[in-house]
């Protein structure tokens, strides 16, 4: 698999930057699932990301400062019976970063030159 | 998880989740809980937003399925990407003096291993040119084929992964490259091989056995050096390993 350069943010984490902000907006909680749902809400030529893809993803945008992770709290996903989420929340940067790239057209292909920091290098 | 499960959706969580064991294992305990468990919580909230009925439990299980496969290259790549990361902040986080004790070793054995190579070739290379009736026929293919071979336990050396067989393989050459190197050295240098038997002459007068393992000393001197230094360059990376496995960045 070709390393990608540094800077370089995926038309994927574009999709995944906007379904979370629109999840965010509407006061839905986002995690791995309501994002991979979403994303296939706004593809529906789409069907559900794959796992690797999607976590490897949301790990990445995460070390890059464009999502903020925190595990749920146990006692809440005890209360509803179900496995804690880990929950994401889009951070300044990753509002910006997807704000430009609305501003621009959507690209097609992987958008280099975004100063990122050295982790997506 | 859902009571409404079938078979087919059960069989491809539990896969699902023993492929990401598979995939986390060696990673720090943190890091891979955290995935398995991010992957369980996503593995139920997929079960419970599908439908009941047979046919969309089979659905389920093959999409369940489908995505696990197609995420394959992506979960091994960021494994990867994670031990690479790991060891970078493990390498950091040694003492100089760990840090500087396997470097030495590991260099000792890069100098032992580039000796014997360099003698093993040239010394065959000559004995193949220089045939002594005194010699066997076979000694320079020996050397010169133990020369390749130790190249090749070089390279298996300076992977981390491989490290253990390269060291062993080069103690394990050292007894047919000296030993060769024994029965070639009339066709190398006369007068070598008249000061190997000067020097050599007391052993033979001991008893077999006991003048064998003195004909064989060098190459046991050898071979000791070789896995000392392997162990100890090794013994470092392992400590490494340890500590990175019991970091834990679960948040």
């Amino acid at each position: 698999m070709p390393r990608r350069k540094a800077g370089t943010v995926l038309p994927l984490e574009y999709d995944i930057l906007d379904a979370g902000l629109d999840l965010q907006s509407r006061n839905e909680p986002v995690y791995g699932f309501s994002l991979a749902r979403a994303l296939r809400a706004s593809d529906s030529s789409k069907g559900l990301t794959a796992h690797g893809t999607l976590y490897k993803a949301l790990g990445r945008m995460a070390e890059a400062g464009l999502l903020e992770a925190a595990w749920e709290d146990p006692a809440v996903a005890e209360s509803e019976s179900r496995p804690r989420r880990r929950l994401y929340e889009v951070t300044g940067l990753g509002a910006e970063v997807a704000q430009a790239a609305r501003a621009t057209a959507r690209p097609v292909r992987p958008v280099r030159g975004i100063n990122l920091g050295p982790v997506l290098s | 998880m859902s009571a409404a499960r079938s078979g087919a959706d059960r069989r491809a969580t539990v896969w699902v989740l023993q492929w990401a064991s598979f995939y986390t294992r060696g990673l720090p305990a943190g890091v891979a809980n955290a995935r398995r468990d991010e992957l369980a919580s996503d593995l139920w909230e997929h079960s419970t937003s599908a439908g009941t009925t047979p046919r969309e439990r089979r659905a389920l299980a093959v999409e369940i399925g489908s995505r696990a496969v197609l995420g394959m290259a992506a979960d091994l790549s960021r494994r990867g990407q994670q031990l690479r990361q790991e060891h970078r902040q493990q390498a950091v986080a040694l003492p100089i003096r760990q840090q500087t004790g396997a470097r030495r070793a590991a260099t000792a054995v890069y100098v032992l291993a580039a000796v014997m190579i360099v003698v093993a070739l040239s010394a065959g290379l000559r004995a193949a040119l220089n045939v002594s009736y005194l010699s066997p026929a076979g000694a320079p293919t020996v050397l010169l084929v133990g020369g390749v071979l130790a190249c090749v336990a070089v390279f298996l050396f300076s992977r981390p992964g491989s490290r253990l067989l390269g060291g062993v393989g080069l103690a394990v050459l050292s007894f047919p490259i000296g030993w060769s190197l024994m029965l070639a050295l009339p066709s190398v240098s006369a007068e070598a091989s008249r000061l190997y038997a000067t020097v050599m002459r007391p052993a033979l007068e001991l008893p077999p056995l006991l003048a064998l393992g003195t004909i064989l000393l060098p190459e046991m001197l050898l071979a000791s050096c070789f896995l000392i230094g392997t162990l100890r360059a090794r013994r470092t990376v392992d400590r490494k390993f340890h500590l990175g496995s019991s970091t834990d960045t679960s948040e």
